[in-house]
């Protein structure tokens, strides 16, 4: 695409999801997620392959309607508290339609169909925005709001989100999908703990997406569409240690840093005596694991009969643009376990 | 204790030199070895020495941290055939058994449980990439994938339980663990408490319920992982179980059933030894019916069955390793593990059968060699506890010194297989890598003092 058009689709992208971050109003948070929505969609449909354009409407709908539904529930708290004030939310039925509004945008269970189907159809570096940038804003809002009113179908949606993506992953092929739902199960661990300490959340959620950019990153430098193409994979060797790694972290293996998105959830439950909810987390993350380990399996852990031109070109991943960011969040996934004292600071 | 640590990160700089990087790491790491002895003190109770912020030694990790020290570099005198792979994935292979020891030493030196915990987990990320990277069958995808998911179906409990414990007595140190241990529970939830903090080191030991993943794994790693895994992965589960049972000073029910449970199976495991097909399975198989005995010991905590499971723990380690090893010697050149094909091999070979027989011996529990000291402190303390275990604990016994004769027998004095007539003569690096698994045996006779004070 031409570079300005580029330069502009993303700009308007960074400034819709910082409108939703810095405002207090309710108009410019449902503006600012129209403006996210609307400027990536020519930059997803771009291609136009008719499976990115598929994709691209899917998500179009399912964003356009749930914006409809937060602007519906804004409204309906105005009537109610007579301000358009975000801090304002006290009574249960606007919160319910707002949360629902963002469970929808977020992706978790029991609304997370549209997630794996969408990112499916889109090139890697379109997964990236979808699955990691897009979820800054309604993630946010979710967080704020949980400081004011807790409500209990967080908990519900998080623990159908957890067992979902473990569950889900198991029977798929194509690496979008696996990352979809391995994405819907993280979010289920993070947002649950938002019921209880929102200020952990960030941290959780901030590891998580660089975690996962790190992921899709390799991936798009590898083009690991499907499983089958782990093993023939034409990365720089070292990256297919490293993608190992970071996914071995996602799967929250100590002592990697992904040990930090299982170990103060858990904390922060049995803080507030809620220990009831724990065997299902455990679950979830235990079936999620089994599909990274069999991705971890199919890239460096087994070595098929190679074509000898395969193995020559590991050259040429060195030179994208991507190789210095991945090479950036790589050690934070390998060090992130000196992030837990920084949870301390909270409780 | 921190020179130990310091000299086994720098051993990640040696795996970089470029043509004697086996033979420097073996020197570092013997290196290691000798500093490491120096951590055991005869002072006769368990008290703690090294004492840093979070590291220290007692009389029961001494003797752990110096067996990880010392199979170290005779996992590298074993492995001889990585040799053939490219350069990268020697480092490679070197590095993940460096990080094993790195993180096995910082296991059993850590004062606090949640680094016992972390370090505990860290141990099964490299296991892992050497049983599934480095083995040779396709079923070895499936053995470390039972090897991870068994362990974790464990562990991840123990984490909830670690957290628990942590906000009941607010503190994680483990020498205080005797003081601030958690009394006055109900019935059921000190009981369900106790279950999920036991079960991940009953499935590292591994008990004969939850013993399907060790068969798997050995058969399918290779030597320098099966040593590792079986010398020293598996008493991480008996120093566990020590550790935490401090915590628990009254769950008397549970800790019943579960004893019985394990003499149980020390006794079915070593009827199925006698029925094994595959040499590595067989010794596996003997590895589930002593760690058994090692965690009945250790579920009873009386004095003498901890100070039996400490000795046979060691001893174990050593034996075990050893009889690895010498699977491996004839595995490398008759490419089989079968016991109907490896067998009669006192024909051909010098001074092997001296080793086998020397192995078997201790594995049977011969006196004065070690094992015998270990499983006659715990079967006396089990017997002691409840007299209806002693017809079982007799009878598994007896069966243990039924299949040690018969590996014995079957790769030694049978009738030779007429193929396996043309066989390479056993190198001076192996005879010494057996002889120096079996010279601590000896020594430990005159001295079992270094493996057995453990008093509360």
């Amino acid at each position: 695409m031409n570079r300005l058009v580029n330069a502009f689709l993303l700009t308007s992208l960074i400034a819709g999801t910082s409108l939703v971050i810095f405002s207090n109003h309710w108009f410019p948070i449902w503006l600012g997620l129209e403006l996210s929505t609307l400027s990536i969609i020519p930059l997803l449909s771009y291609t136009s392959q008719s499976r990115s354009v598929e994709a691209t409407l899917k998500y179009f709908l399912v964003q356009a309607f749930s914006a409809a539904l937060l602007l519906n529930g804004a409204v309906l708290n105005l009537w109610i508290s007579n301000s358009w004030d975000v801090n304002s939310i006290t009574s249960p039925i606007s919160y319910f339609i707002i949360t629902a509004a963002l469970i929808i945008k977020l992706g978790l269970a029991p609304c997370h169909f549209w997630f794996p189907d969408v990112l499916s159809g889109l090139p890697f570096l379109s997964t990236i925005i979808i699955a990691c940038w897009q979820k800054i804003a309604p993630m946010f809002l979710l967080l704020s709001l949980s400081n004011l009113v807790s409500s209990e179908i967080i908990i519900v949606c998080s623990i159908l989100s957890v067992l979902v993506g473990g569950w889900g992953g198991l029977n798929q092929i194509s690496v979008r999908k696996i990352l979809a739902y391995s994405s819907i199960g993280h979010l289920g661990w993070i947002t649950c703990v938002a019921f209880f300490i929102p200020e952990v959340s960030y941290l959780l959620f901030l590891f998580y997406i660089l975690n996962n950019t790190a992921i899709l990153l390799i991936c798009h430098n590898g083009s690991l569409y499907y499983l089958s193409s782990l093993s023939k994979s034409n990365v720089v060797p070292i990256t297919a240690i490293l993608f190992s790694i970071a996914l071995l972290s996602l799967g929250g293996l100590p002592p990697l840093g992904g040990f930090i998105n299982k170990v103060i959830p858990l904390i922060v439950f049995s803080l507030n005596g809620n220990n009831f909810i724990i065997p299902f987390f455990l679950i979830g993350s235990l079936i999620s694991l089994f599909f990274y380990i069999r991705i971890v399996f199919n890239t460096s852990l087994t070595l098929f009969p190679q074509h000898s031109l395969n193995i020559v070109s590991f050259r040429t991943g060195n030179s994208s643009l991507s190789q210095p960011i991945i090479s950036t969040l790589i050690p934070i996934t390998i060090w992130g376990l000196l992030l837990l004292p920084i949870f301390f600071l909270f409780i | 204790m921190l020179t130990l640590l310091s000299v086994s990160i720098s051993t990640i700089v040696l795996i970089n030199v470029k043509k004697w990087n086996w033979n420097a790491l073996f020197v570092a790491l013997a290196m290691m070895t000798f500093l490491s002895i120096t951590t055991v003190n005869n002072s006769g109770s368990a008290s703690w020495s090294f004492l840093s912020h979070s590291l220290a030694v007692d009389s029961l990790s001494a003797p752990l941290i110096i067996l990880s020290c010392w199979l170290a570099p005779l996992c590298f005198l074993a492995q001889n055939v990585v040799k053939g792979n490219s350069g990268s994935l020697q480092n490679g292979f070197l590095a993940l058994t460096c990080s094993i020891i790195f993180f096995l030493l910082l296991t059993f030196s850590s004062l606090n449980i949640l680094s016992f915990f972390i370090c505990f987990e860290a141990t099964l990320i490299p296991t892992l990439v050497l049983i599934t990277r480095w083995g040779a069958n396709v079923e070895r995808l499936q053995a470390g994938t039972y090897f991870l998911f068994y362990t974790l179906f464990g562990s991840l409990p123990l984490l909830v339980s670690i957290v628990l414990i942590s906000q009941t007595t607010s503190t994680l140190m483990i020498p205080i663990s005797e003081i601030v241990s958690l009394q006055g529970n109900t019935f059921f939830s000190i009981n369900i408490w106790w279950i999920i903090t036991i079960v991940a080191f009953l499935v590292k030991m591994p008990i004969y319920g939850f013993h399907l993943w060790l068969p798997k794994a050995h058969v399918e790693a290779p030597v320098a992982g099966s040593m590792i895994l079986a010398a020293i992965l598996l008493k991480l589960g008996g120093y566990g179980i020590i550790r935490m049972n401090a915590y628990f000073p009254d769950v008397t029910t549970l800790s019943a059933i579960l004893t019985v449970i394990c003499c149980w199976g020390a006794l079915i495991t070593s009827i199925l030894c006698t029925r094994q097909t595959d040499l590595k399975a067989l010794i596996a198989y003997s590895s589930v019916g002593h760690m058994s005995l090692v965690a009945a010991g250790t579920i009873v905590f009386s004095d003498w069955t901890i100070s039996g499971a400490i000795m046979l723990m060691i001893a174990h380690g050593l034996v075990s390793s050893a009889l690895f090893a010498l699977a491996n010697i004839l595995y490398e050149r008759t490419h089989t593990r079968n016991i109907f094909i490896t067998r009669g091999f006192k024909m051909i070979t010098v001074l092997l059968p001296f080793w086998w027989l020397i192995s078997c011996a201790a594995n049977l529990g011969l006196p004065p060699l070690p094992n015998l000291i270990g499983e006659l402190y715990i079967i006396t303390g089990i017997i002691s506890w409840s007299i209806f275990l002693a017809p079982i604990l007799g009878v598994a016994t007896v069966f243990g010194a039924i299949y040690s004769l018969l590996i014995y027998q079957n790769t030694n004095t049978q009738s030779i297989v007429l193929s396996s007539m043309s066989f390479n003569e056993i190198s001076p690096r192996e005879h010494i890598l057996i002889l120096f698994h079996l010279l601590p045996l000896l020594s430990i006779i005159v001295a079992p003092n270094s493996c057995m004070v453990w008093s509360n």
